[in-house]
C-alpha cells in the first residue's frame, strides 16, 4: 500500500518517515503544503496519507476534502500539533479516519496505523 | 354483519333462539291446532251420527204410522182402528227420544253448528201433528197422507246428510251417504208397501197418475238402493248381502214382494191377497231396518272410533310437545344460562387482570372449551405473578446500585436520547433537570458555551459511525474536560468543571447505544487552580526578592509606587470620564501600561511584565471596536489585581527590609547624582537584556562633561525616552553581528547618549550606528495600518514619512512581544518631550546612523505624572 506524508515541518516529515520505515507501508513521497500534497496524490493514488492541519497554501482540512474527493476509500490519518477539538471533529466529517496529537513517538504511530489499516 | 357480530353473546344468542324457539312454537301451536280441529270435527261428526240415527228411527216408525194410517183411512176407520193408536204411540215414543238427543246435543259445542238443522227437522216432524190431526177426521185421503208423510221423510233423510255435510272424513261422509241412499231406498219401500195395499184392496190402481207414481217409486227404490251398494262399506254390504240370503233360505219375503210388485206393474187388475202383501211388505221393512241398524251402529261405532282415536292423537301430540319441548326449552335455556356465567365470570377475571389484580383466579368447574380456558387463563395469571415479582426486585437491585454509584451514568441511543436509567449522581451533577427522554445535544446546549455546543454536535455524529476507531472519535471529545454553567432560580450563574467520558455499546456488528459516564471535577479542578496561583504567587515573591537582591531597594520602591499612582490614574479617569470619551482613554490607558510594563522588564520583574503584557493585549483588542463601558471592566478588573500584586510586593519588601536592615529611609529621597547612576545602570542593564534577547551586540555609552544633574522630576520620563530610543534602535535600528560584519561595521553597535546644559536648558543628544530609517517600509505601514490613506501619501516628503513615526499605532515590527511592536515608542517619546516643554529634531543616514536631539528647560514645574 502506498503511503504519502503532508506536513509543513520537514522535521516532521523526517520523523515520521523514520518511525515507519519498518512498516508495511510503500512511502511514494512527502508534501510540505496543501498544493503540493494534492499533485503528488493524482500522481501516485496513495492508499494512505498523514496530514497535518496548519500548512501554507492549503490547510490540512481543505486538502483532505479535496483528496476524499478524488478517491472516496483513501484512508487518511490527522497528525497535528493544533488541540482545538472543533476543528479535528472538521477533520472527522470530511473523511479522515484517524487521528493523532504531536508530539508522536513511534509506538502510538504504529498502533494507530495498524487500527486505521484494520491490521491486527 | 359487522353489527351483528360485536353483539354481546347474550345477544347473540338471543338472537338465533328467539326466532328458532318462535318457529317452533308456532309449528307445534299449528299442529296442536289442526290436531284438536280433526278431534273436535270427528266428535262433531259423531254427535251429527247419533243424531243421524234418531232421526232415522223416527222416519222408520212415521213409516209405519203411514202405513197403518193408509189402511185406516182406505177401510174409512173400519180397520187399523186399535193399531193406528198403538202406532202413534210407538211414533211419539221415538220422536221423544230424538227429542231428548238434540236437547243433550243443544248444550254442547256441536249444538252451536246442529241448531239450524236441528230447528228444521223439528219444524218437519211438526207437520206428523198436522197430518195425523187429519187423518183423525178424515178430511185427507190415503193417498195424501201417504204423500204429505213420505215428504216429511224424505226431507229428514235429506237433514241427515246436512248433519254430516261439514265433515272431513271422506270414509264416513262416504258411508253416510251410503246410509242416505239406503235409508230413501227403504222409505220408498214403505211407500211401496203402502200403495200397493191400497191397490191390491182395490184390485186395481185407482188412476193413471197411482201408477206412474207408483212406477216412478219403484226405480227410485232401485236406484237408491244402487247407490247404497255401491259406496258401502264391504263390511255392511256383506252383512246386507247375508241378510238377503238368511232371508231367501227363511221366509223368501224379498223375492215375494218382487214378484207381486212385478204383478202390480204388469197387470191391470191383480188379484193379490193385501194382507199378505202388507205381511211381505213389512216384514221385508224390517229386515231393512235390522240392516239399517246395523249400517248406523257401525257408523255410529266408527266415528266413535276415530274420534276417539282423533283425541287420542291430540293427547299425545300436545302432551309429547309440551314435554319435549319444555324439556328442550329448559335445556337450551339451562346451558345457555351456563355458558353466559362463564363467559361473565371469564371477562370479569380478565378486567381484574388487567387493571393489575392478580389476587384471585375465576373458577369455572365444567370441563368444556370455557372451562379448558379458564384453567389455563388461571395458570397464565400465575406464571405472570411470579414474574412480575421477580422483576420487581431486580429493578429495586439496580436502583440501589444506581443510587450509590458516585458518577453520572446513563445511555444514549441512536438518536441521542437519554435513557429511562441513570443513576443519582447523574441529578445532582446536573442539578436534578428532567434527564431521561431528553435530546442529549438540547439538553448540554444551554450548559456550554458556543464553540463547545456545535463540537458536541459533530463528536456525537461520530460516535456512532463504525468507520471511525472509538479510540480516535474520543481523542476529538470536545467535552473531555469541560465547564458547565447553569442559573438557579435567582438568576445567579454557576459552574462546574465536569469530565465526560463516552464508551460505544455494540451489538453484533451494530453500534446500538453509547454508555456516558459524568465525573464532578469541580473540587479538584479549583484546588488546581489554588495551587497554581499559590505556585504563582510563590513565584512573584521569589521573582521580587531576586529583585531586590539585584536592584537597590529605593528603585524598586520608586517603581512599585509609580506602578500603584499610575494604575490609580487610570482608574479615576475612567470613573470622571463621561464615558464618550473611550476612544481616548483606552489610548490612555495604553499608553501608562506599555510604560509600566518596559520599567518592569528593566528591572526584571517578568511576571509583573506578562502581566502588563496581558492587560496590553486586552486593550489592542479593544482599540479596534466599537466600545461599550461593560468591555472596560474586564480591564479594570486586570488592573485591579495587579493592583493587589503591586500591594503584596511591597508588603514583602517591607518585610525582607526591615529584616535585612536595608533601605532605611527609602522615603527621603536625596537628589544627588546617585540616582542619576542608577538611571544609567539600569539602562545599562537593560540595554544588555534587550540585545542578548535579539541576539545583537550593542555597546551603549554615556557622556556628562557638564556633569548635569537630571531633576528627579524628570528623571523618570527621561528614562523613558532613553528606554524607548535604547529599544528602537536595537529592534528596528542596529544590525545582527553578521550583517554589521557584512557592512564591514564592527560587530556591536554602538549607541551614545550625551548629557549637556546649556543655561537652563538640558539637552540630550543621541546616537546609534545601525542602519538609520527605512522610508518605505514607514509608509507602507503607515498605509497598512489606516493611518494615512494613498492620496495623503502621494504627496508626502521625506520629513512627513518620518513624523509618521510618531503618530499612535505605529510599528514596523513584525511581531508582538515585550520589546517592539506596539506602535506607542516614538509616541511616547513624541509627548514627554512636548510634556517637558522640550523640542526635538530627528536625522538619520541610511545604513549608518540615526541620531535624535532634543532638549528642555529644567524649571522644576509641577508636572503630572506620566499621562
Amino acid at each position: 500500500m502506498k503511503l504519502l506524508i503532508v506536513d509543513d515541518s520537514s522535521v516532521m516529515r523526517r520523523t515520521i518517515e523514520k518511525h515507519l520505515q519498518n512498516y508495511d507501508l510503500d512511502i511514494v513521497g512527502t508534501a510540505k503544503n496543501g498544493k503540493e500534497a494534492i499533485e503528488m496524490f493524482k500522481k501516485e493514488m496513495p492508499e494512505v496519507v498523514t496530514m497535518d492541519i496548519t500548512m501554507p497554501e492549503m490547510d490540512g482540512i481543505t486538502c483532505l476534502e479535496n483528496m476524499v474527493a478524488i478517491k472516496p476509500d483513501t484512508r487518511i490519518m490527522m497528525i497535528t500539533a493544533l488541540s482545538d477539538k472543533y476543528t479535528g471533529l472538521q477533520a472527522l466529517d470530511k473523511g479522515a479516519r484517524g487521528f493523532l496529537y504531536k508530539p508522536v513517538n513511534p509506538d502510538d504511530l504504529i498502533e494507530a496505523f495498524d487500527k486505521l489499516l484494520k491490521r491486527n | 354483519m359487522k353489527a351483528i357480530q360485536n353483539l354481546s353473546i347474550r345477544n347473540k344468542f338471543g338472537i338465533i333462539l328467539f326466532p328458532l324457539v318462535a318457529g317452533i312454537i308456532y309449528l307445534a301451536a299449528v299442529s296442536i291446532n289442526r290436531n284438536f280441529q280433526a278431534s273436535q270435527d270427528l266428535s262433531n261428526l259423531q254427535s251429527a251420527i247419533g243424531l243421524s240415527t234418531k232421526i232415522s228411527a223416527v222416519v222408520h216408525e212415521i213409516q209405519r204410522e203411514r202405513g197403518v194410517t193408509a189402511g185406516y183411512l182406505t177401510s174409512k176407520g173400519e180397520l187399523f182402528a186399535t193399531e193406528i193408536t198403538e202406532r202413534r204411540k210407538a211414533t211419539d215414543k221415538i220422536l221423544n227420544e230424538y227429542k231428548e238427543e238434540t236437547e243433550r246435543i243443544l248444550g254442547t259445542d256441536y249444538g252451536v253448528i246442529a241448531e239450524p238443522i236441528i230447528a228444521k227437522q223439528n219444524e218437519i216432524f211438526e207437520e206428523l201433528i198436522d197430518v195425523r190431526q187429519k187423518s183423525s177426521v178424515f178430511s185427507i185421503s190415503a193417498q195424501e197422507q201417504v204423500s204429505l208423510l213420505a215428504s216429511v221423510n224424505d226431507r229428514s233423510i235429506q237433514l241427515i246428510g246436512d248433519l254430516t255435510k261439514g265433515t272431513e272424513n271422506k270414509e264416513i261422509y262416504q258411508q253416510v251417504n251410503a246410509y242416505r241412499n239406503y235409508l230413501l231406498s227403504k222409505e220408498r219401500a214403505g211407500i211401496e208397501r203402502a200403495s200397493l195395499t191400497s191397490a191390491f184392496t182395490t184390485g186395481q190402481f185407482s188412476i193413471k197418475e197411482d201408477f206412474n207414481r207408483f212406477a216412478a217409486l219403484v226405480t227410485e227404490q232401485n236406484v237408491f238402493l244402487d247407490n247404497f251398494t255401491n259406496e258401502a262399506s264391504e263390511k255392511t254390504l256383506t252383512f246386507f248381502n247375508s241378510a238377503l240370503e238368511d232371508d231367501k233360505l227363511d221366509k223368501d219375503m224379498f223375492r215375494k214382494v218382487s214378484e207381486m210388485r212385478a204383478t202390480a206393474l204388469s197387470e191391470e187388475t191383480f188379484d193379490v191377497d193385501p194382507n199378505f202383501w202388507f205381511n211381505m211388505a213389512t216384514g221385508k221393512i224390517n229386515l231393512l231396518k235390522e240392516v239399517e241398524d246395523y249400517l248406523a251402529s257401525d257408523i255410529v261405532s266408527r266415528s266413535t272410533d276415530l274420534s276417539n282415536q282423533a283425541q287420542q292423537n291430540f293427547t299425545y301430540l300436545a302432551g309429547s310437545i309440551f314435554l319435549l319441548g319444555g324439556l328442550n326449552l329448559l335445556l337450551l335455556f339451562s346451558v345457555v344460562r351456563n355458558i353466559l356465567s362463564n363467559i361473565s365470570t371469564l371477562e370479569s377475571f380478565s378486567v381484574r387482570v388487567a387493571e393489575g389484580d392478580f389476587s384471585s383466579t375465576p373458577k369455572i368447574k365444567n370441563t368444556d372449551e370455557i372451562g379448558r380456558f379458564a384453567k389455563v387463563f388461571n395458570g397464565m395469571i400465575n406464571t405472570i405473578s411470579i414474574a412480575q415479582e421477580d422483576l420487581g426486585e431486580k429493578i429495586k437491585q439496580s436502583q440501589v446500585v444506581f443510587d450509590n454509584v458516585d458518577q453520572g451514568i446513563f445511555l444514549l441511543d441512536e438518536k441521542f436520547v437519554m435513557s429511562d436509567l441513570y443513576s443519582s449522581e447523574t441529578e445532582q451533577i446536573f442539578n436534578n433537570d428532567k434527564i431521561s427522554g431528553e435530546s442529549f445535544i438540547q439538553f448540554m446546549r444551554p450548559r456550554l458555551v458556543a464553540r463547545d455546543q456545535d463540537a458536541l454536535e459533530m463528536f456525537m455524529k461520530h460516535l456512532f459511525n463504525p468507520e471511525i476507531e472509538e479510540e480516535v472519535v474520543n481523542k476529538l471529545n470536545p467535552i473531555e474536560r469541560v465547564q458547565i454553567f447553569s442559573s438557579n432560580e435567582s438568576g445567579e450563574l454557576s459552574s462546574k468543571h465536569i469530565r465526560v467520558g463516552f464508551s460505544r455499546i455494540q451489538e453484533g456488528d451494530r453500534i446500538s447505544s453509547i454508555l456516558v459516564t459524568v465525573v464532578d471535577e469541580t473540587e479538584t479542578v479549583l484546588l488546581q487552580k489554588e495551587i497554581e496561583e499559590a505556585e504563582g504567587k510563590n513565584k512573584q515573591e521569589m521573582e521580587l526578592m531576586l529583585s531586590i537582591l539585584r536592584v537597590d531597594p529605593a528603585t524598586l520602591e520608586d517603581f512599585l509606587n509609580t506602578c500603584r499612582q499610575s494604575l490609580g490614574n487610570i482608574s479615576s479617569k475612567y470613573e470622571s470620564d463621561d464615558k464618550r470619551n473611550f476612544k481616548e482613554l483606552v489610548s490612555f490607558t495604553y499608553n501608562t501600561i506599555h510604560n509600566l510594563k518596559a520599567n518592569a522588564g528593566l528591572i526584571d520583574l517578568k511576571v509583573l511584565a506578562d502581566k502588563f503584557h496581558g492587560i496590553e493585549e486586552l486593550l489592542s483588542k479593544l482599540q479596534g471596536k466599537e466600545l461599550v463601558g461593560d468591555d472596560f471592566l474586564r480591564v479594570l478588573y486586570e488592573i485591579n489585581e495587579v493592583n493587589d500584586v503591586l500591594e503584596n510586593m511591597q508588603n514583602l519588601l517591607g518585610r525582607i527590609l526591615s529584616v535585612s536592615g536595608k533601605g532605611k529611609g527609602i522615603s527621603n529621597k536625596v537628589d544627588d547624582g546617585s540616582d542619576d547612576e542608577k538611571m544609567i545602570d539600569s539602562l545599562q542593564k537593560g540595554t544588555e537584556r534587550i540585545s542578548q534577547e535579539m541576539g545583537k551586540k550593542v555597546d551603549l555609552q554615556f557622556t556628562n562633561e557638564d556633569n548635569v544633574v537630571i531633576p528627579g522630576t524628570h528623571r523618570s520620563d527621561l528614562k523613558d525616552i532613553l528606554l524607548q530610543l535604547v529599544r528602537n534602535s536595537i529592534v528596528h535600528g542596529i544590525e545582527t553581528p553578521e550583517q554589521r560584519t557584512e557592512k564591514n561595521k564592527p560587530e556591536s553597535g554602538h549607541i551614545n547618549v550625551t548629557f549637556n546644559q546649556n543655561d537652563d536648558r538640558l539637552s540630550v543628544h543621541y546616537k546609534d550606528d545601525g542602519r538609520g530609517l527605512d522610508l518605505d517600509k514607514i509608509m507602507r505601514k503607515a498605509l497598512d495600518e489606516n493611518l494615512v490613506t494613498q492620496e495623503e501619501v502621494a504627496s508626502f516628503g521625506s520629513k512627513d514619512i518620518v513624523k509618521l513615526l510618531f503618530k499612535d499605532g505605529f510599528s514596523t515590527a513584525e511581531e508582538v512581544n515585550q520589546h517592539g511592536g506596539r506602535g506607542q515608542g516614538m509616541s511616547l517619546v513624541g509627548r514627554l518631550i512636548k510634556k517637558f516643554g522640550g523640542d526635538m529634531k530627528m536625522n538619520f543616514k541610511k545604513d549608518q546612523s540615526f541620531e535624535m536631539n532634543f532638549s528642555f528647560p529644567l524649571t522644576t514645574s509641577k508636572l503630572k505624572t506620566v499621562a
